[in-house]
């Protein structure tokens, strides 16, 4: 009887110690509470969103600019990860796992937002047709830039953790067919600017756009007619034209005006101080323009943690003591230095495409620029070509120049100074990047029928005449019109599969550079290396082995030989 | 008298009255004691004082006995006339005319004695005279009784009986005055104790009798009375230890019966130490106990493991204040504590449980002692100094190395007369060596004082302790502000006997309180790398802006000044209270409750500053922010002891606990646009306006904790040899989810005391004591953070900009970790074999420990796969084996005056990781900032190496010339003659990470200890040195991809021509795998030892003993006075590092150590 009472007493004491031990976590929510509605659903977006914003450094954009034929490593000789991604070499074991980690917590978080919406009370069936379009764009998207960087990567689709082998690409590319045209279909066809608070968000015309940058990648580097949907069936080329032209006449999406309007140099307070803009009456469109289909949104950082472009810093130009002296850019590390080579093709090719080169392309020698000095070899810069990035640059602009002192005129980034930006200059890199401009969806419609319409209206823009379509024309359009835009070498991947780095070296090697001031001739060696791994890009390191040998690296990517 | 047998053998009614007498004194004397000390009595007690007073009239009489007699026998005449009659018929025909009685022993009347007498109306003494003349017997005559001895007999009887008053006064070493010292009659219970003047009075004690004099702590003395009245006595402190009590958690224990390994260091010698921090005080003084600190300024933290590095989550030992779990050593003042216990081994620490996998360190605060009051003060002042400054080259040797390694790079040398500003350029022609910023960041002189008061007083009912002090502390770098620490403790503890009865304590009442306040000011930057061709300041007194040779280094002492204006205030308040009831003798339930309360606030201003267009602070920044925090815990103890026919001894614990921490809240905002633009008026009111992305407000509450535990503990032991102890705690804690939340943790643990044993009595005489020791258990970790069983939807850092506004963002929500519903506690299972030991009369003593302590399923935040795309949780993911020795060797004697002391202590440990639950057997370290850009983390955890181990490249020399080169056949790096040549180990035919491997060790493996103490004739001196061995710092002053930054001394042994360096290859200005790499030339072993203090004292009492103090002691010390050392850093106790199981990297940004010449005295009244 003693027993069953001091049994009780226990069972007693441990169950009111549970009580006692039972907390509450009032710093966050949980999966048990979280989401419960739309606007948890938008919440859980914007975390999706921010994952996508997160991967500047190494992205699809930062390596299709570097490993192309337009662009060389720069920067200092340490700056391992663009010489890296140039070289297409091992800088580091890891060096890309930031895009990895990212576009798979992106996934993560639209998967657990796909599992809850059983639990969701949605406020009207839009809402939820529309929280589920963005949902599967956005994983639609981060299996696209996956694959396009890593090729085969395993496909994920639920929050299980799990340790699986890569996907063959047939699978991963039909499931990110599935999931475009669930956006496509559940998206609302609201024209652009319609809602101009839901700028940023993904919509049907982005939706349309990227499944035809994702069929053409798809069926180019794969060699396939048709991109195959998950549930059976295919998307076939037909198809994506009808998309492509559903953009085109309904998205409300078109060509701004002056090609150069289109990036920041001509922001209000910039563009009469600056040489190359003054007095052309030129206004920057702005970040949310009509011709932009999807692009990643930058706001004032709260806090480091924010994502921030940092392309614009990384690719700047480099190494000048005095900002006044190159106004207005300077205060970058010099990424991706323009191939001088390339720059000269342009000029042979397309002699009067004056607006856009220039309007592309910094060239610190000439005056247009008016910079009042250039420091070549600044901070120990290597692989230096006096040409910079204009579309993706950090731009200032004067702060007082009501001071009769023009020493005392301060300086800034616009964001800062126009828009209330935090001061400082990494952080001030707010600039949008555009992912899908509308230019590029004309150009693919070209692409697509074999038609020269789309090519005529963006040169038309740049004020050149029209050509007859042929690939070469519409290869030589896309180089110029969408330069710098992390397109290039994605373009002459799927063009030319791994024999794409034979053009690389071809319009690459040899071009004059200055290495820490001292002119040397650029050399690498794609060919080889493109062949070796396909195209693709070496898979974090780390993750290969904490997979267990469950996950295999990229072809050409072990072995000696390949390190930086 | 005759018994009814009419047989006289033995007569004895009235020497039997006696020894009742005799009896009922000693009540008498032990109730008169009791009502000295004010105690009500009970109906009992008043019938026996009744009897007591009864007999004290009746020993007044026996007093007085001669007075007496002559009344009765000299007013009593008799007649008699008896014939051949025994002495007996004499006595007896005596007896019946008269009211005297007779008393003799039989066998002492000669039976053939035959007596004729006759008498008339004569008095007794005539009658009796002329009776006894001849028999050699003689009388005595007490009032009406008559005793018959043989001649002098009954006088020797009488004197025995003849009662004493002793009085005098007791006294210590140094002559003053012990109150609350026994003074007992020896063989009884009769005594009494002393007063607050250490006076002490006792009557009616036996002459022959021996009185004892014991009193805690000091060595027991006996005096025999004799012929004395006055005894004075002065006490030797107890010198040898073993019979010292230790705290063993939730009580104590005689420490010669412990079983565990534990150490005690009396605050005494952690305050003669003169340190601000307990902590560095502690260094020396306890083998076992690796404390490293982060950084030679005030209020540095420190790394402390017991016994090597157990986890690579958090390893800090826990902490119990007065019983009270969780507290911080860092904010206790040396002068508050009693003592600290140091739980080494998994048995003695299972009593904590869930937390004491890393080991327990209790602290008792100073408690009152009964008896006269006690005031002491203690005060020192010093000042402070770097001990060693980093060397780093002048601006002649920097230009020379930047020089070449331009040169080396491009072929053409540097014209500095251009690079550089013209009138740095002129200064350098006129001689200037350039700005060494270590030193001109140096605070020279830096003051660091402490005074503080301690009273205890109190009897034996009630007891106090009380004690203030005051720290003021300024850092040795930290110019142009002054970096300082400024602390104020206050300390109440008192015990009150609430209810006694039968001399036993029935309710007992205590409470310790203890407050601290600190407030730290100025905290320092950073120390720059800054190149030393840049002056302070410039010709108009201006800092010196950035210079175009190195636009991005900043003027340090700038930095200093536009980063460091910054205070921070922290209050401690922790009380707790008990009530003790003894029901029954042996029994004692004890209730604790602990609260406290810790409030943090702090603020700072950035002012603007322009030292260059990347350096520069365009908009100011005003922060505050204020924590509070509030934890309680109570607690409830039953013990019992048992003693079973005085062999058996058994104390038995059980209790049970509750705790919760972490309730309380956190505030912090900040905000640009002063209206002030100073430190003084940084306030946030002071901003008026506010401003997206540069205001910022913060609020958060502090995560609720609590812990629900029962434990029992059984101490057994056979008469002191033979001992065991049995233990177990289950405690539950709200860090897991309900099913993994409660964990048991067990150990036992033996003792045998050798040196009882019959068979080693012949080694008595130098041999004291010995103890064999051997324990088992298991202990828990539990630190990580709550909720990990859950899937916690994040908040931060996943905003999103949608719209057309770039102020506008949504906050992102997500789920931040992928969860464990399975996490539970981390297990330290540890075995332990030791002795303690006692030799040459308590001279020596001698200990060891050998102990396996292997911590398993480590609470790890292992790496995950990243496509499972969200964070790692917390997983029981790892293994890690520490083994190790401990000695300890004490030797203290006295030669006449001179009496010395020696103690040393050593540690030896081997750390290994046996397991890491993923698929890499490995987690990477973090990488460090002082190291080139894009590089590998260079430490890690990997299985079978140590925690933290360096890992990089080997190097197998430089290449001295093409011939080498050429002859080279391995794989290569770098291809000129001053390159590196790196091993490629697994021989693939490429230099890459796989060829990365172990290239050194952070932890030691050996740590040691030692001090001496001298004493003579009122001067004390004393010496303690501290080290540590077989550890290896990474050194990294130097990024090797900026090559304008300054250069430590010690690359000017870089190789530059053939020959000259076989270990730092060439200089160059763009990166080179050469220093990129991490490679075992940034590797340096770590030994070294410390004299950490050197103190010499003088006691004035002794040469003016009239002086009405009893101790004044004036010392002066010197901290820190050297470091042996073949470490090529200032300082190789390296502590700092990027994350908590990481040290030994130094990347010369720490501020180094101070050494401190200081005076002070102690005061004891």
């Amino acid at each position: 009887m003693n027993k069953y009472i001091l049994l009780s007493v226990l069972v007693i004491l441990t169950m009111s110690c549970n009580n006692f031990l039972n907390t509450t976590d009032l710093a966050n929510k949980n999966d048990l509470n979280f989401p419960l509605n739309g606007s948890d659903c938008n919440q859980a977006l914007a975390a999706a969103y921010n994952s996508m914003a997160k991967v500047n450094q190494g992205s699809s954009f930062y390596i299709g600019d570097l490993v192309s034929d337009d662009h060389f490593g720069g920067g200092a000789a340490n700056d391992y990860l663009v010489h890296g991604c140039d070289q297409w070499r091992v800088a580091n074991p890891n060096m890309v796992q930031n895009l990895w980690t990212n576009y798979y917590a992106g996934i993560y978080r639209v998967n657990k937002l796909l599992e809850s919406v059983a639990k969701i009370t949605f406020t009207s069936d839009v809402e939820k047709k529309t929280i589920l379009g963005e949902a599967y764009f956005l994983r639609g998207f981060f299996y696209s830039e996956l694959s396009k960087v890593f090729g085969e990567v395993p496909l994920l689709l639920s929050s299980e953790p799990v340790n699986i082998p890569k996907t063959p690409a047939k699978d991963t590319y039909s499931q990110i067919a599935s999931d475009l045209k669930m956006a496509i279909d559940n998206l609302p066809a609201d024209k652009n600017g319609a809602n101009p608070a839901r700028a940023g968000h993904a919509t049907k015309w982005a939706a349309e756009s990227l499944l035809a940058r994702v069929f053409l990648f798809y069926t180019g580097y794969y060699k396939q007619n048709d991109l195959p949907l998950k549930e059976g069936g295919s998307i076939s080329k037909q198809q994506v034209v009808t998309y492509l032209e559903d953009v085109i006449a309904n998205s409300g999406h078109n060509l701004v005006n002056d090609f150069r309007n289109l990036w920041p140099y001509t922001n209000s307070g910039t563009r009469e101080d600056y040489a190359y803009t003054k007095g052309k009456g030129l206004n920057w469109a702005g970040d949310n323009n009509v011709e932009t289909v999807f692009a990643i949104k930058y706001g004032f950082v709260s806090s480091w943690a924010d994502p921030m472009n940092s392309i614009c810093q990384v690719f700047g130009i480099r190494g000048q003591s005095n900002i006044r002296n190159a106004f207005p850019y300077a205060d970058g590390y010099g990424g991706a230095s323009i191939n001088p080579k390339m720059v000269n093709a342009w000029i042979t090719d397309e002699p009067k495409d004056t607006i856009r080169r220039w309007g592309s392309v910094i060239d610190v020698d000439s005056p247009r620029e008016g910079f009042k000095k250039y420091e070549i070899g600044g901070w120990t810069y290597v692989e230096e070509t006096k040409l910079f990035i204009k579309k993706y640059s950090l731009i200032h602009v004067y702060t007082d120049k009501s001071n009769a002192d023009p020493l005392k005129w301060g300086i800034n980034t616009y964001t800062v100074v126009l828009e209330g930006a935090n001061a400082s200059f990494a952080t001030a890199c707010l600039q949008d990047y555009v992912l899908i401009r509308y230019s590029d969806v004309l150009l693919m419609h070209s692409e697509l029928t074999g038609t020269a319409n789309g090519i005529n209206t963006v040169r038309a823009r740049a004020g050149l005449a029209p050509v007859s379509y042929s690939l070469e024309n519409l290869q030589k359009e896309r180089r110029f019109e969408l330069a710098f835009e992390g397109i290039r070498y994605f373009d002459l991947l799927r063009w030319y599969g791994k024999e794409a780095g034979v053009i690389i070296d071809q319009n690459q090697n040899g071009a004059d550079i200055l290495n820490n001031k001292v002119a040397a001739k650029y050399n690498s060696n794609l060919t080889e290396r493109i062949r070796a791994t396909g195209g693709f890009f070496q898979i974090p390191e780390n993750e290969i082995s904490l997979s267990n040998g469950v996950l295999k690296q990229n072809d050409g990517w072990s072995g000696s030989g390949i390190s930086l | 008298m005759k018994n009814k047998n009419g047989e006289c053998t033995t007569i004895l009614r009235p020497l039997s009255s006696l020894k009742k007498i005799k009896t009922l004194l000693k009540a008498n004397k032990f109730m008169k004691k009791k009502l000295i000390e004010g105690i009500s009595l009970d109906r009992g007690k008043v019938r026996k004082i009744w009897m007591t007073m009864r007999l004290i009239v009746f020993l007044f009489f026996v007093s007085l006995i001669h007075v007496s007699a002559s009344v009765y026998s000299q007013k009593t005449k008799l007649n008699i006339k008896l014939e051949n009659a025994t002495l007996q018929q004499v006595f007896s025909t005596i007896q019946e005319q008269t009211e005297f009685d007779f008393f003799y022993k039989n066998e002492q009347i000669p039976a053939e004695a035959r007596i004729s007498i006759q008498y008339q109306n004569e008095a007794i003494d005539v009658i009796l005279d002329k009776v006894l003349s001849g028999t050699g017997l003689t009388y005595h005559v007490m009032d009406k009784d008559i005793v018959i001895s043989i001649n002098g007999a009954t006088k020797r009887e009488m004197n025995l009986q003849q009662q004493k008053s002793i009085s005098g006064k007791v006294t210590d070493s140094s002559g003053g005055s012990l109150p609350g010292v026994s003074v007992i009659v020896k063989g009884t219970t009769t005594g009494t104790i002393t007063d607050a003047n250490g006076s002490y009075s006792l009557s009616g004690i036996p002459a022959n009798a021996t009185l004892q004099f014991s009193f805690v702590g000091m060595k027991t003395q006996e005096v025999t009375i004799g012929s004395k009245t006055t005894i004075n006595v002065s006490l030797a402190e107890e010198t040898v230890g073993i019979e010292e009590v230790v705290a063993v958690g939730y009580g104590v224990q005689k420490k010669k019966l412990v079983t565990g390994s534990t150490i005690q260091v009396k605050g005494e010698s952690l305050q003669k130490l003169s340190t601000v921090s307990t902590l560095n005080a502690l260094q020396s003084q306890t083998p076992g106990l690796s404390i490293t600190s982060t950084s030679g300024r005030p209020d540095a933290d420190y790394k402390i493991n017991i016994r090597g590095l157990g986890t690579i989550n958090n390893a800090n030992p826990l902490v119990v204040i007065n019983g009270i779990a969780g507290g911080d050593l860092k904010t206790l003042a040396p002068s508050d504590i009693e003592s600290i216990d140091v739980l080494k081994d998994a048995a003695s620490a299972a009593i904590y449980g869930s937390r004491a996998a890393n080991g327990v360190i209790l602290v008792t605060t100073k408690q009152g002692k009964a008896g006269k009051s006690s005031v002491s003060l203690d005060t020192y002042y010093g000042i402070q100094n770097v001990e060693k400054y980093m060397s780093m080259c002048n601006a002649q040797d920097y230009m020379t190395l930047v020089n070449e390694a331009t040169v080396n790079s491009t072929g053409k040398p540097i014209d500095f007369s251009t690079a550089l500003p013209a009138n740095i350029w002129s200064k350098l022609q006129g001689g200037w060596t350039g700005t060494d910023w270590m030193k001109e960041l140096s605070n020279p002189n830096a003051p660091v004082q402490n005074h503080s008061l301690n009273i205890t007083s109190g009897t034996d009912m009630s007891t106090y302790s009380i004690g203030m002090s005051y720290t003021n502390q300024e850092a040795i770098m930290g110019n142009p502000l002054k970096e300082s620490l400024e602390r104020y403790s206050f300390r109440l503890n008192s015990d009150h006997v609430l209810l006694k009865r039968n001399n036993r304590n029935i309710i007992t009442f205590g409470e310790n309180l203890l407050y601290t306040y600190k407030k730290n000011e100025n905290r320092m930057y950073l120390i720059g790398r800054d190149h030393p061709l840049l002056p302070v300041k410039d010709e108009n007194g201006n800092y010196s802006p950035n210079i175009s040779w190195d636009p991005d280094r900043s003027n340090p002492v700038a930095m200093e000044y536009y980063n460091s204006q910054n205070e921070s205030k922290n209050h401690d308040f922790r009380f707790n209270a008990y009530f003790e009831v003894k029901p029954v003798k042996d029994l004692t339930f004890k209730s604790n409750m602990g609260y406290s309360l810790t409030a943090y606030s702090s603020r700072s201003y950035a002012p603007t500053f322009y030292l260059g267009t990347s350096s520069y602070r365009s908009i100011d920044q005003t922060s505050q922010g204020s924590t509070i925090g509030v934890g309680y815990q109570m607690e409830n103890t039953l013990t019992y002891n048992l003693k079973i026919k005085g062999a058996h001894n058994i104390v038995a614990l059980v209790g049970q606990s509750i705790e919760q921490t972490g309730l309380g809240e956190s505030l912090s905002g900040n905000n640009s646009g002063s209206i002030f633009n100073s430190f003084e008026y940084a306030y946030l009111s002071n901003v008026k306006t506010i401003t997206p992305g540069q205001t910022g407000l913060s609020g958060s509450y502090l995560g609720k904790w609590s812990m629900a535990s029962f434990f029992g503990r059984i101490n057994y032991d056979y008469k002191e040899t033979y001992l065991f102890t049995a233990l177990i705690r289950r405690d539950g804690s709200s860090r897991f989810a309900s099913g993994n939340r409660w964990g048991n943790f067990p150990s036992v643990s033996a003792g045998w005391v050798v040196s009882n044993e019959p068979f080693l009595q012949s080694t008595k005489s130098w041999l004291d004591f010995f103890k064999l020791r051997a324990s088992w258990g298991q202990n828990g970790n539990q630190e990580i953070p709550s909720f990990q069983y859950l899937s916690p939807i994040s908040f931060s850092n996943a905003n999103y900009y949608f719209g057309t506004s770039k102020s506008n963002y949504v906050v992102g929500a997500y789920p931040s970790m992928i969860p464990n519903e399975n996490i539970t506690w981390e297990t330290s299972e540890q075995l332990d074999f030791g002795f303690d030991s006692r030799l040459l009369g308590g001279r020596m003593m001698l200990a060891m420990d050998v102990y396996n302590k292997k911590t398993k399923d480590w609470l790890v935040n292992a790496p995950i796969l990243g496509s499972q795309g969200a964070g790692a949780p917390y997983i029981n993911g790892g293994d890690v084996t520490n083994k190790g020795i401990e000695l300890s060797l004490n030797w203290n004697d006295k030669i006449g005056e001179f009496t010395y002391g020696i103690s040393a202590n050593y540690a030896y440990n081997t750390n290994k990781i046996t397991r890491i639950a993923n698929p890499q057997g490995l987690i990477d370290g973090i990488g460090i900032s002082a190291q080139s850009s894009g590089q590998l983390p260079p430490y890690r955890a990997q299985v079978g190496y140590p925690i933290g181990y360096f890992w990089g490249f080997k190097t197998a020399g430089v290449f001295q010339n093409q011939a080498e080169i050429d002859a080279y056949k391995g794989a290569k790096v770098g291809n000129k003659p001053g390159d590196l040549i790196f091993v490629d180990l697994n021989n693939d035919g490429a230099i890459d990470a796989k060829d990365r491997t172990k290239i050194g060790d952070p932890n030691p493996k050996g740590i040691f200890g030692f001090s001496i103490n001298l004493g003579y004739k009122g001067f004390d001196f004393s010496a303690t040195a501290s080290g540590v061995s077989g550890n290896q710092i990474m050194t990294a002053y130097h990024m090797g991809d900026k090559y304008k930054e300054s250069y430590p001394t010690y690359l000017m042994d870089r190789w530059h021509g053939e020959g000259t360096s076989n270990r730092y290859p060439r200089l160059t200005s763009t990166a080179s795998p050469n220093y990129n790499y991490f490679s075992d030339i940034y590797i340096n072993d770590g030994d070294y030892l410390r004299i950490q203090n050197v103190t010499l004292g003088y006691n004035l009492k002794k040469l003016f003993p009239a002086m009405p103090i009893n101790q004044a002691r004036l010392y002066i010390a010197v901290q820190n006075l050297y470091t042996f050392t073949n470490y090529i850093g200032p300082n190789p106790e390296v502590g700092a590092a990027p994350s908590d199981w990481a040290k030994g990297i130094d990347i010369g940004q720490n501020m180094p150590l101070s050494r401190t010449f200081m005076i002070g005295a102690n005061l004891k009244f």
